[in-house]
């Protein structure tokens, strides 16, 4: 149940700091990042992404 | 018996190691509000765990309503009508208010049918909050919710559970002067219509303030019980404090070296720390001192790229240095032994041996291999110098005690050399024997010129060891005490911006 | 005429109401000062990434083959929306308990595969199974149902009761019934062949005409999506299983301290997911017009992308059926307009593999922690 992970008794006030991390287990957990990091990372996909399409398309026309 | 609703009496509770609760006791009238105080380790929150089944106490009864009662969870408790408010617990973030209200229990449109009714859900919830004078949107989801209306959600839904007991762990913590006001107003409520509330706190304001009787705790034993108004607070701290402090530490002669480093105007973007500041001497051991949540650990984070840094200099060595990732701090010469020692110390599946040499891998290279030669080595050199007690190097260290697991991970910052060594709650959870050996290793580091950053909750720890303490206020650097300053200077101190 | 005027001032009011709320944000964004608004204009452009690419890849594909617009190309895409539909929903489903099922794509393999042997017409030369004639087809799809229910409690039972990573056990089950798969190919006069000469009346019930728009008719299997869109929008909205399905995938510990059966609530999950398989199917065997061991194979990536496009996220207990129906669509659209054209086959998966990539860096950057 409450994270008893605080050293074994003699513990801070908080009673249980436990909580639902992002799914136990689940596909991801909360991803620590900065948010320059997080934009960059989705800007460059949709970049990348759109310009796989267009060269697809240019190629096709040929 | 009858006059108290709730009584815990000679609670007891042992750890390998540590006692947490010795005869503990606290007796509750309904309709009053009733405040627990002590430093950290006291046992209050020992004492609750006991009291929600979290912990099954090695002695002590606990009676409801003149019954004895021994709650096995959370939930057993809850259905029985005692309830914890925390602080951002038990809610599904991305589910509405009234979803989270009465989850478990929904309405339902036809009796026996499986499909829910939203309305009757939204209506009961705005009834229950009109009562209460909740103001909070029904339809909000959970997770855009500030910290006190979520917390004004637990209480509606403890209320809703028919709760006549409800303890409140530091609820004022994350909340803002107005918001506090409007929980105290809601308390006030609760109280008048019977239900006895146990409040957790280390505000001693608000503490007179509001509750009717105080119970201080120190080193898990009940010390005082006393109705609010003929305390002060000068003598609650004298309660939750007084003690002597006997030879318990190593002797210490030090004499102030040059600056090591230098921190200036360090802020964090997404915690609490503020404009902090703050010299540290070759050799020296400097204590940081502070309630829980004051933001000790962070500046400790923040100075070994843990978390970000919004804006600050670290001046090591008269070179301006940026530790952005603990890779770089490890480079630069710092080593921190984390406060969690299960969650963010050892690799408890893994050997002693992969433990010690886990940050100094490069240093066990021959020829670009690791030469498990050389890191046997260095970590029987290390078990030796300061007596681990473990059957060999090979050993899991999860079955070690605390205190040997502990030296472990002195033993793996000690082979990087460090400069800057900075310790979070070195000696939480050890016995009393291996707290000795760790003040002695500690101050052996400091004679050898390393520059030593100690936080700790236990006052007289930093007492007996540090050379200056910083006390952490909010955030904020509340002020700074030299060798020989008295613990309530130090507690006056962390209180300041609270 | 009371009543009607009540209906139109509800529509009315409804109107009113969403322009409020546009008016609303348009003043709040009005009033943030620079740095705010900065974030806010970033955080919509990056948040719905997807549909701007795609969005903007449709017009330019429109540009240059207008005839991608034209109706039979509209009902073309719409159609195969509505064959994906199913299985995206089911899956949607797990990845709310912040789990995923890859064995999908095989369950529907399976089951098209049993479905085609069951109701193939009587007479044909290398029929399964000689001796009878197509069954009822309501009998069918009880059945294939049913199998797909069994599956889906298999999966559930071992994520709900050994606490087994979803992953690791819709891998396993996908690979079982592959080889049931295989196996099942073999019995009666198939002899592992592909299980085709199926029924007329099958392939009515599924691909027959439902209406005709310009010329274009429609197939009846689209009708069949729009009613089971609506009923999984039901179960999740409006019935206790719904509600305990969201609450156990955002914070179990909390859903399980409420009271709520998460045991339950999980095997649940994944037999209702199980039935979306068997449905699907049932509808594949006669859209395609035929079953093989080969059927199916990797239908559930594409369902998982448009579940993650349409806004289910990865961390679990949220979702919207409207989101889903976005993403399987904006997925559709795409991939038909870049065949429409005859692009490259190769490059298709590296778009495929791209637009996943791009989904759950969008989903992740919604669900930062800052630290």
């Amino acid at each position: 149940m409450a994270n008893l992970s605080k050293g074994q008794g003699g513990d801070g006030s908080a009673i249980s700091k436990s909580g639902g991390n992002g799914g136990g287990g689940g596909l991801w957990r909360g991803v620590r990042m900065s948010d320059r990091g997080a934009d960059a990372i989705v800007l460059s996909l949709s970049l990348l992404l759109f310009a796989f399409i267009i060269a697809a398309l240019i190629l096709a026309i040929k | 018996m009858s006059e108290y609703l709730l009584t815990l009496e000679g609670m007891s509770k042992s750890f390998p190691g540590v006692k947490a609760l010795d005869n503990a006791s606290l007796r509750l009238k309904a309709g009053s509000v009733h405040a627990l105080m002590g430093e950290n380790g006291a046992g209050k929150s020992t004492l609750m765990k006991c009291l929600f089944g979290v912990y099954s106490p090695d002695s002590g009864k606990i009676t409801l309503d003149g019954k004895e009662v021994a709650f096995k969870s959370s939930k057993e408790a809850l259905l029985g009508g005692v309830a914890m408010v925390h602080q951002e617990l038990n809610l599904a973030l991305t589910r509405t208010v009234y979803d989270n209200m009465w989850l478990g229990r929904m309405p339902r449109v036809i009796p026996h049918l499986p499909f829910v009714s939203d309305r009757a859900m939204i209506k009961m919830t705005k009834d229950l909050f009109h009562r209460l004078s909740i103001e909070v949107d029904p339809y909000a989801k959970c997770g855009s919710l500030s910290i006190s209306k979520r917390q004004m959600l637990e209480i509606a839904r403890a209320v809703s559970y028919g709760a006549r007991v409800i303890v409140f762990d530091e609820p004022t913590s994350s909340l803002n002067e107005a918001e506090a006001e409007k929980l105290f107003s809601i308390i006030d409520g609760l109280k008048r219509q019977g239900c006895g509330i146990i409040y957790i706190s280390h505000k001693m304001e608000e503490i007179l303030k509001i509750c009717d009787t105080v119970t201080v705790m120190r080193d898990g034993r009940h010390i005082a019980t006393s109705p609010a108004d003929e305390l002060t607070e000068d003598k609650i701290i004298r309660l939750m404090v007084g003690r002597e402090l006997t030879d318990r530490y190593p002797k210490r002669s030090y004499t102030r070296g040059d600056e090591l480093m230098r921190v200036e105007g360090l802020n964090c973007p997404y915690n609490q720390v503020r404009d902090v500041g703050f010299k540290l001497y070759r050799g020296e051991i400097l204590g940081i001192a502070g309630l829980d949540g004051a933001g000790r650990t962070e500046v400790l984070e923040a100075l070994f790229g843990l978390c970000t840094r919004g804006s600050g200099k670290i001046i090591l060595s008269g070179k301006e240095i940026s530790n952005r990732t603990p890779k770089d701090a490890i480079r630069n010469g710092f080593a921190m032994v984390t406060e969690d020692r299960r969650g963010s110390g050892i690799f408890s599946i893994l050997s002693v041996l992969d433990n010690t040499v886990i940050s100094s891998l490069k240093d066990n290279m021959t020829l670009g291999f690791i030469s498990g030669k050389r890191a046997r080595h260095h970590t029987r050199e290390y078990i030796k110098r300061l007596r681990i007690k473990t059957p060999s190097e090979l050993t899991k260290i999860g079955t070690l005690s605390g205190g040997n697991q502990q030296k472990v991970i002195f033993a793996r910052w000690l082979l990087t050399g460090p400069t800057v060594l900075m310790l979070d709650e070195p000696t939480r959870g050890i016995d009393v024997l291996a707290k000795y050996e760790i003040y002695e290793l500690i101050m052996n580091l400091a004679g050898e010129g390393c520059g030593v950053i100690l936080v700790s909750s236990e006052m007289p720890e930093l007492i007996g060891l540090c050379d200056r303490i910083l006390v952490m206020s909010k955030g904020r650097l509340a002020g700074e005490v030299e060798r020989g300053a008295s613990e309530e200077k130090i507690i006056e101190l962390a209180y300041k911006f609270v | 005429m009371e009543e009607n005027r009540n209906i139109r001032d509800k529509i009315r009011g409804a109107f009113h109401g969403y322009g409020n709320n546009i008016r609303q944000r348009l003043d709040s964004f009005r009033a943030m000062n620079g740095t705010d608004k900065r974030r806010y204009i970033t955080d919509l452009l990056l948040n719905n990434a997807m549909f701007i690419i795609i969005t903007l890849s449709v017009i330019i594909i429109a540009i240059i083959e207008p005839s991608f617009l034209s109706v039979a190309s509209i009902v073309n895409i719409v159609s195969l929306t509505a064959s994906r539909l199913p299985i995206a929903l089911g899956i949607a489903g797990a990845i709310v308990l912040t789990g995923t099922d890859i064995s999908a794509g095989r369950a529907v393999g399976l089951t098209a595969c049993i479905t085609a042997s069951l109701l193939q017409r009587a007479g044909y030369a290398g029929k399964m199974f000689a001796g009878i004639g197509p069954l009822a087809i309501p009998l069918v799809i009880l059945a294939v149902c049913a199998v797909g229910a069994i599956i889906g409690f298999v999966n559930g039972f071992f994520v709900a009761k050994f606490k087994l990573h979803p992953f690791i056990v819709t891998l396993s089950t996908q690979l079982i019934i592959y080889g049931i798969v295989l196996l099942y190919l073999q019995i009666g006069g198939n002899g592992g062949q592909t299980l085709s000469g199926l029924d007329p009346s099958y392939l009515d019930f599924v691909s027959g005409t439902l209406f005709r728009i310009g010329g274009i008719s429609v197939p009846k299997y689209v009708l069949y999506a729009v009613i089971l869109t609506v009923l999984m929008w039901v179960v999740w909205n409006k019935t206790v299983f719904g509600k305990n399905m969201f609450a156990v995938g955002a914070n179990e510990e909390a859903a399980r301290v409420s009271g709520v059966n998460v045991f339950k609530t999980v095997v649940g999950v994944f037999v209702l997911a199980g039935i979306t398989y068997g449905f699907t199917g049932f509808i594949e065997g006669a859209r395609i017009g035929s079953a093989a061991s080969y059927t199916g194979l990797n239908y559930e990536s594409d369902a998982i992308a448009s579940c993650v496009i349409g806004g289910v996220s990865f961390v679990g207990g949220t979702g919207k059926i409207g989101g889903i129906v976005i993403g399987v669509l904006l997925l559709q659209i795409i991939f038909v307009g870049l065949n429409f054209l005859s692009v490259d086959q190769n490059l298709l998966y590296i778009i495929k593999g791209l637009i996943i990539l791009l989904a759950c860096a969008v989903d992740m950057r919604k669900y930062l922690k800052r630290r």
